[in-house]
């Protein structure tokens, strides 16, 4: 990234103020290191710039340091807006709403698995729907789709897909309120009724983990967050709200720009940032069905666990609670949520918008559950296949960032450059040289997610830890994954 | 068919650029390369079942984002992956109007390579204009 203009604040904050671009109504803030900064790709710069033009954004733009370019907002891009005098903005949620990560501990150790994995990985790869076309788990007609659509993963516990005691390690308990069928269209149903229960593609993907004692940080958290042996066995799921989620964002993108200046007098400086006031009707027909599709990758990913759950009982051959599964925590990466925040000393309602970024609550905060309320909430950072992943703390001094952290590594490559540099077949082989299992359905997939064509996650977390934004508690090591 | 892929104007994304001799040549070679972006093998693709729609804007490139949309629309909802066969395009002083003939079949993963699953087409440098003599657009699709 060119840095002329950038101002350094500390050495894993920057600046870019507002009078850099006509327009701006804030300054913008990249959390990263100097050589994380250099590295990012200059539309970053640009495309979080743009997100200072919003009306009602608060304080500033923000961009973590996995940040990198995506469209509308940077992928790592968070904007706090007034929900009484701004607007919100599907460019500011992405179009796979509710795309994020749960991590699911169990009792199991390295040890006991091994001698199975490949069954496993092959097992999960069988059971668990992944890669384009792909059916979900179960088939809703319209109205068990409009209940899923209210309830979220609370529908599949309700279900027998899952223990009410997940619930509490969800992200709002899995359920987000103000959630309205009559928001969502025909074809968000058509898109979205035989995908519950489904990966996806992409950089989608279910990934059997090892917590080693030696990668600990934090033995304290990461104690109180379920990793309770060395070489514990945990498992990390990442999907979304699949074509449901797309659709509503298609939906409502163009609802945006067909009223954002007639009927709103808004304009903004890229049109994937079409937005309209949070208290109209239309921001609030957008926000409601926006909500329906957070709760339905609440639910995706519950639905995936469950499936997960069986897989590892019949390959083990294990009762659930001889496996002694627990959901650590379920994040979510692409979404707008209200949130009670403290802004210049004041407890304010504030409509944070996350679009590639985690939300990381502090210690003491509302909403965490009573097992995390002295521990922060949890923070899952998915890496690439190779590299590992992390589990992080959310930390007072989030509060800068509206208590958002990172939430991944970052892409350093295009998926194309990823393609044209790395084999998926080779690098599936390497991999398992590396005892590191990995199917696929897609090869030239899953040569877009190399290593390598991501920044080094170690230099992420340590420049999320230094800035304040989270606290390290454990790098999670890789020893299965499939992918969409 | 060619597509042209621009690397610098989205690092997560997949962003390309296509040509056109009209704008009927420029809708369906956007399509062609929409699918040949997902598919390494787009020619595996036969024209088995039909499908016919229609779109309205005022402006062409809206009209494109919605004529794009539709092919991901038919492959998650119908999981048929479809080729652009007849593309109509009207122009009248109230804006564009389209009606297109789709071809194609039912994802069979065992003869359909897959490279890239398109989640949406987004409004990101979504262009669409006549430059000298050649129409060209540029589309940023998620992925």
């Amino acid at each position: 990234m060119k840095t002329a203009g950038i101002t350094r604040i500390h050495d894993h904050l920057y600046e870019i103020p507002a009078s850099y671009k006509k327009g701006m109504r804030v300054p913008a803030r990249i959390y990263a290191s100097e050589a994380l900064l250099r590295d990012m790709d200059d539309a970053v710069l640009d495309q979080l710039t743009n997100v200072c033009f919003l009306p009602g954004i608060i304080k500033h733009a923000i961009c973590m340091p996995d940040g990198h370019s995506g469209y509308g907002f940077p992928i790592g891009g968070v904007a706090a807006i007034d929900p009484e005098h701004g607007v919100i903005s599907p460019g500011g949620i992405g179009f796979d709403i509710n795309c994020g990560v749960r991590l699911m501990a169990t009792s199991l150790t390295f040890d006991e698995v091994k001698p199975v994995l490949k069954d496993l990985v092959r097992a999960l790869f069988n059971r668990v729907p992944s890669g384009v076309g792909s059916d979900g788990v179960v088939r809703f007609n319209k109205n068990k789709l409009d209940e899923a659509m209210l309830m979220g993963a609370r529908w599949a516990v309700e279900n027998g897909y899952g223990d009410s005691s997940d619930l509490e390690f969800i992200e709002e308990g899995g359920c987000m309120k103000n959630a309205d069928p009559d928001a969502v269209s025909d074809r968000a149903r058509d898109r979205g009724r035989e995908q519950i229960g489904s990966l996806g593609s992409g950089n989608h993907y279910c990934e059997i983990q090892v917590a080693a004692k030696g990668n600990i940080f934090d033995a304290g958290l990461a104690q109180k967050f379920g990793i309770d042996r060395d070489n514990q066995v945990m498992v990390m799921i990442h999907s979304g709200s699949r074509g449901f989620g797309h659709q509503i964002a298609t939906d409502y993108l163009k609802r945006f720009l067909s009223v954002m200046q007639s009927r709103y007098g808004l304009s903004m400086p890229d049109r994937e940032l079409a937005c309209a006031p949070f208290s109209s009707e239309d921001g609030q027909d957008y926000y409601r069905a926006m909500n329906c599709a957070i709760n339905y990758a609440f639910l995706n990913r519950q639905m995936i666990m469950h499936t997960v759950k069986n897989v590892f009982c019949d390959i083990m051959k294990k009762s659930p609670s001889d496996c002694g599964f627990r959901l650590v925590y379920d994040v979510c990466h692409n979404t707008a949520k209200l949130e009670t925040q403290m802004i210049d000393g004041t407890a304010r309602r504030v409509l944070i918008h996350r679009k590639g970024a985690t939300r990381a609550f502090a210690p003491g905060m509302e909403g965490l559950p009573d097992r995390y309320r002295d521990t922060g909430q949890p923070v899952l950072i998915g890496g690439s296949m190779e590299t590992g992943s992390y589990l992080l703390a959310g930390v007072p001094s989030g509060g800068e960032s509206f208590y958002s952290t990172c939430h991944g590594s970052g892409r350093v490559m295009s998926r194309h450059q990823a393609r044209s540099t790395f084999n998926g077949r080779d690098l599936q082989k390497q991999l398992e040289d590396r005892d590191i299992y990995i199917l696929t359905s897609s090869f030239p997939g899953l040569a877009e997610e190399a290593g390598g064509a991501y920044k080094n996650i170690d230099a992420v977390v340590k420049s999320t830890d230094k800035a304040g934004l989270s606290k390290t508690v454990a790098r999670l090591i890789p020893i299965g994954n499939i992918k969409g | 068919m060619a597509y042209e892929l621009l690397d610098s104007i989205s690092m997560a994304d997949i962003a390309y650029r296509v040509r056109g001799s009209n704008l009927v040549d420029l809708f369906i070679n956007g399509a062609c390369a929409l699918i040949s972006i997902m598919l390494e093998n787009p020619e595996s693709v036969r024209p088995i079942e039909s499908v016919t729609f229609n779109a309205a804007s005022p402006d062409p490139d809206l009209l494109y984002y919605d004529f794009l949309s539709e092919f991901i629309f038919f492959k998650d909802t119908h999981r048929l992956i479809l080729m652009p066969a007849t593309v109509e395009i009207s122009h009248t002083d109230q804006g564009y109007s389209l009606s297109c003939k789709a071809m194609g079949e039912k994802i069979d993963r065992s003869r359909h390579v897959f490279i890239a699953d398109i989640k949406a087409i987004t409004m990101h440098n979504l262009a669409v204009a006549l430059m000298g003599d050649e129409w060209r657009a540029t589309v940023v699709v998620d992925v």
